[in-house]
């Protein structure tokens, strides 16, 4: 008779083989230039797209992040459920636009677009150095959370070291053979996975162990009621201010759709329909938010307690007697969620250096770049799996902040494809103040009135600095910005 | 349906949803009670935005999608 973590391994590596497959068959239709590495040659249709920012947006984070802040601080997970939708909202008409732009001149990255409408070397510079700074301790957090999940399902069989090392590496050989067109089909799969996988624990769990959700929840609010209303609880058990929470949900609502590894899928769509497709559907994906909760809420009565509450769902899977099919099929849908994000990460992060941090600054041919961009793939994920190894809870720390600094890309892009009198100086000098205001305020966070997000704060001094400077300086080069801001705006006189 | 209306009564909804989920507007609908579906009520009272979110954008992508055609 097999062992049990045997046969959970044997699902895993299932699971691996065919995301593998997946990802080595999707490259076989790219073409072998830049824009077919980095924009799948503009091709992606709607069902990818559908699950690129569904998968994307929701990482390892969301799955086993959702479900510890469920447990540890209630309500205050409501606010990942709140803020989705309200920053996908708006790209239903900036991402036409941004794709338009990105069709007319060849961006593939965000920088390209802000520089195309500002020229300005050190603007591409930063913009590529604030991104790679945001994504290394979001790529280590997915790095981890694989190894430890993989780790606790197999009863340590598989030590960290060896389960983070197998997912991404499977990872990094799809990524380097297949560009995006790997990370668009293999996150189709995994956001199935996750989808399924969640709303079956999440219905199956608070049955078996309270008889229903309803039940589970009266059941709560007799014992536990402060952690059923906003804002919930704070990592160390007190009550979260409103401010904090209400600023969460703004700062991610502005900042999410300008994490470039999902910006930079408005120039992978096949068509502007498309892009507008994926916003109408994207509410039926957030969802599934509402199961992952579920499942943090089960363990909140359970006796026992994991020594992290990150860990509240394998610990619940592995003490409550499922079937080791169960099981596997868990780990599977984990390792989804961490794998589907941080395969865009690397793509993305490589992406960017390459076209916004060297290329700007030393010619390159379109085959040095793809060679180059593969070598930092490797080099990104090296360096992650260095962090993923050896990690304290500054990382997680590092990741919320980051959400402040990719928050500041907002204003910058919103004016260069709105605003005429944005100027290269006003967006520049908007970028650094609001940046800093940040960083300022992130290492100070005493100094935060009504406990604020410091991205808030950042974007309270950066509008007005943009605007300000903008209105004191010249475009030297109106033409261009009034043919950049046409194509923009598409034939289509309903889009003005 | 004009597309200026659409485009209009879409950022309402949306600033509307901003305020019933942030300090102050969701004070009135943060409590447990009643369970709906099972759920807290706060709980689905966010779920129930996002749900009307996608409605909503339904909408807007059938009015604007009239729209561009007749532009054609």
């Amino acid at each position: 008779m097999m062992a049990r973590w045997q046969l959970i391994t044997i699902i895993i590596g299932l699971y691996l083989a065919i995301t593998l497959g997946i990802g080595l068959r999707a490259g076989k239709r790219a073409s072998k230039s830049v824009t077919g590495y980095v924009a799948g040659d503009r091709s992606f249709g709607l069902l990818v797209m559908y699950f690129i920012f569904g998968a994307t947006m929701f990482s390892a984070f969301a799955f086993l992040g959702g479900p510890g802040w469920a447990y540890s601080r209630g309500a205050a997970a409501f606010y990942i459920l709140s803020y989705g939708i309200l920053g996908m909202a708006p790209w239903y008409w900036v991402g036409p636009r941004a794709a338009r732009v990105g069709r007319r001149y060849g961006f593939v990255t965000q920088a390209q677009l802000l520089v195309g409408r500002f020229p300005s070397r050190p603007l591409t510079a930063l913009m590529a150095v604030l991104t790679v700074l945001a994504f290394i301790p979001y790529i280590t957090l997915q790095m981890r959370g694989a190894g430890i999940v993989i780790e606790a399902v197999t009863d340590g069989h598989i030590p960290l070291w060896l389960g983070a090392g197998m997912a991404y590496g499977i990872v990094i050989i799809y990524v380097l053979s297949s560009g995006v067109a790997a990370v668009g089909w293999t996150n189709t799969f995994q956001g199935i996975v996750m989808l399924v996988i969640a709303w079956t624990l999440g219905i199956y769990l608070p049955m078996r162990m309270y008889g229903g959700v309803g039940a589970m929840f009266t059941e709560i609010a007799a014992q536990r009621p402060e952690l059923l209303t906003s804002p919930g609880l704070t990592a160390t058990g007190e009550s979260w201010s409103w401010g904090g929470y209400s600023t969460a949900i703004l700062v991610s609502a502005i900042g999410v759709s300008m994490w470039p590894h999902l910006f930079m899928k408005a120039f992978a769509a096949k068509d502007e329909d498309t892009i507008r497709r994926t916003v109408v559907l994207f509410p039926t994906f957030q969802l599934f938010l509402i199961p992952v909760f579920i499942i943090g809420f089960a363990g909140v009565l359970f006796p026992e307690s994991p020594g992290e509450p990150d860990f509240i769902l394998p610990f619940l899977i592995l003490r409550s007697d499922l079937p080791a099919l169960v099981v596997g099929l868990f780990c599977a849908g984990a390792l989804s969620a961490s794998m589907s994000t941080g395969d865009a990460l690397l793509h993305a992060g490589a992406s960017v250096a390459v076209e916004d941090g060297i290329r700007p600054f030393r010619g390159l041919d379109d085959r040095q770049q793809r060679v180059l961009m593969r070598w930092l793939v490797l080099a990104m994920g090296a360096i992650a799996y260095f962090f993923a190894l050896y990690e304290g809870v500054s990382l997680v720390v590092l990741l919320l902040s980051s959400y402040g600094i990719i928050a500041q890309f907002t204003p910058p892009l919103l004016s260069a494809l709105y605003w005429k009198r944005a100027t290269t100086p006003g967006v520049m000098s908007g970028l650094l103040a609001g940046s800093a205001v940040t960083l300022f305020f992130f290492f100070q966070g005493h100094l935060r009135p009504l406990d604020l997000h410091e991205g808030i704060l950042g974007l309270l001094v950066h509008i007005p600095v943009l605007v300000i400077v903008s209105l004191l300086t010249q475009d030297p080069n109106p033409g261009q910005t009034e043919e950049f801001l046409r194509t923009a705006q598409g034939s289509a006189r309903s889009t003005a | 349906m004009n597309v200026r209306w659409v485009r209009r009564g879409a950022a309402l909804f949306f600033l509307l949803f901003v305020l019933a989920v942030t300090w102050p507007g969701m004070l009135p609908f943060n409590r447990i009670h009643p369970l709906i579906l099972g759920l807290p009520f706060s709980m689905f009272w966010i779920a129930l935005w996002v749900f009307c979110s996608f409605l909503v954008l339904l909408l807007v992508d059938r009015v604007e999608a009239g729209a561009r055609k007749e532009d054609e």
